[in-house]
């Protein structure tokens, strides 16, 4: 039986500590003895080991992923994703080397020793463990959608031991096969908004219009496509666009990995979390899974007393 | 393809539930080993005395053909817990998912993570799903909402297994 192939991607914006770096890499590096290949560990932007630094180097850092050309957004967790993205997918051609899983970390969580062990064991092409809000309502970073379809609320009071579909689920702890990437890129096309960002849209909801008007207004409008809610006027990338697919993005006020289990819900895939992984959230005070179970207790004990 | 099924416990609830394209239901008595792709225990596994499920377990899994689904469907005893402990007047549902009822008492209980760890003692079951559903217990005019817990398997390739162990 061949070995798993797998890449760590560590993209977070989160201001944390160097010693994090030392002690979380080693203690997903050893899995290596449990038949684990590990390739490239990429780690970018303000999650390099010294939060400060990478922000004084800012877009001046060319050798890593931070590109000058993006100024203002290599601080940006879904440029830094993207950036991975890319990463993964490409793989190292030179050493012959693509993984066939991505292990998403954030240099904020803490995971459990044999964490992406298990979650191979799960045998989901989408699956995480859970970690959890610091604030109250102090939830699980995993949602359901809301039953209107817009928005979501969190996947919250479970049994201990679930296992099960979500709608969207944190990148903190997350595993990914290559072929949910593939998919989406197969199924989508990338259009160029007026504001020069980019928007993947279902193949099924790109209509080519052919309109003899529309092709006249300038920029030469090539597409018209029809999101299910309004029409955008949008050109195709081109030949000189070499941004990398735009998996994740933080649009419409969210965080972007919404953004990235919505495309991935359009190809008809739902990640799953398994809740016996549980994950610490290293933050001024650090939230753990026992920090849940005491706020959810609490939370109880109060309102059966009214 | 046809999938061949059988149910044990509430039976009719079983088969209310999981008929789907495809599947059959047997009438086989007694059952053969290796011959089904889908088992379905709904509310039959608390009624076994607690030594003796694993064994049960084994045997259900042991009917299974390679790629077979088991499912275990059974009160939910997080959710009575919770009830009983936090709700100033609890339903009497909850009561009934821990003892059960006189004439089918309840010998053994389940939470979600006790039915997962059980289910996962056995080599070659891959456990795919693992929620917690609602139903709905009507008596007389009166309605009440339980939980269960549902827990889904396959039984895996060997070579499956391998990569798995």
């Amino acid at each position: 039986m061949s070995k798993a192939k797998v890449d760590i991607a560590i993209a977070c914006s989160a201001s944390q500590h160097s010693q994090w770096t030392g002690n979380i890499l080693g203690v997903l590096l050893q899995e290596q003895a449990r038949g684990i290949e590990f390739g490239q560990i990429m780690m970018v932007s303000s999650a390099m080991p010294d939060f400060n630094k990478s922000n004084i180097a800012g877009g001046y850092i060319n050798g890593g992923f931070a590109n000058p050309e993006e100024k203002g957004r290599n601080l940006r967790t879904d440029a830094n994703r993207v950036k991975a993205s890319g990463r993964f997918l490409s793989g190292m051609p030179d050493l012959n080397w693509k993984a066939d899983w991505v292990f998403w970390i954030d240099d904020d969580t803490t995971v459990p020793v044999d964490v992406i062990t298990r979650l191979l064991a799960l045998d989901k092409v989408a699956v995480a463990g859970l970690y959890f809000n610091p604030l109250p309502p102090k939830n699980p970073i995993a949602y359901i959608r809301n039953k209107t379809g817009i928005g979501y609320h969190a996947f919250y009071d479970y049994p201990w031991g679930t296992l099960t579909q979500v709608d969207s689920v944190g990148m903190g702890c997350t595993l990914v096969h290559r072929s949910v990437y593939e998919k989406i890129m197969a199924e989508h096309e990338i259009f160029v908004r007026p504001d020069g960002s980019l928007w993947p849209v279902h193949k099924s909801r790109v209509f080519n219009t052919n309109d003899p008007y529309l092709s006249k207004q300038p920029p030469a409008i090539t597409e018209l496509v029809v999101n299910g809610w309004a029409c955008h006027r949008v050109t195709k990338p081109g030949e000189d666009d070499h941004r990398s697919w735009p998996f994740y993005a933080m649009e419409y006020g969210r965080t972007e990995d919404h953004y990235f289990w919505e495309l991935a819900a359009s190809v008809g895939i739902r990640p799953w979390v398994d809740t016996t992984i549980t994950c610490g959230h290293v933050k001024p005070q650090t939230m753990e899974y026992a920090d849940y179970k005491e706020f959810l207790n609490d939370g109880k004990v109060s309102n059966s007393r009214g | 393809m046809a999938k061949l099924a059988i149910a044990e416990g509430d039976v009719i609830l079983a088969k209310e539930r999981y008929s789907g394209p495809g599947v059959v239901w047997s009438d086989d008595n007694p059952f053969e080993p290796g011959k089904y792709d889908l088992v379905v225990l709904y509310n039959w596994l608390q009624l076994a005395e607690q030594p003796k499920v694993l064994g049960l377990i084994r045997y259900y899994v042991s009917l299974l053909k390679e790629g077979g689904e088991l499912i275990v469907v059974v009160p939910s005893l997080d959710w009575a817990a919770n009830e009983i402990a936090f709700n100033d007047n609890p339903s009497i549902a909850a009561f009934v998912a821990i003892y059960g009822t006189p004439t089918e008492p309840h010998r053994c209980g389940f939470t979600m993570n006790w039915l997962r760890l059980v289910l996962s003692q056995n080599d070659g079951l891959l456990v795919n799903y693992a929620n917690v559903e609602t139903i709905k217990i009507t008596q007389g005019e009166q309605s009440e909402e339980a939980r269960q817990n549902a827990i889904m398997c396959t039984k895996v390739l060997s070579e499956t297994a391998e990569a798995v162990a």
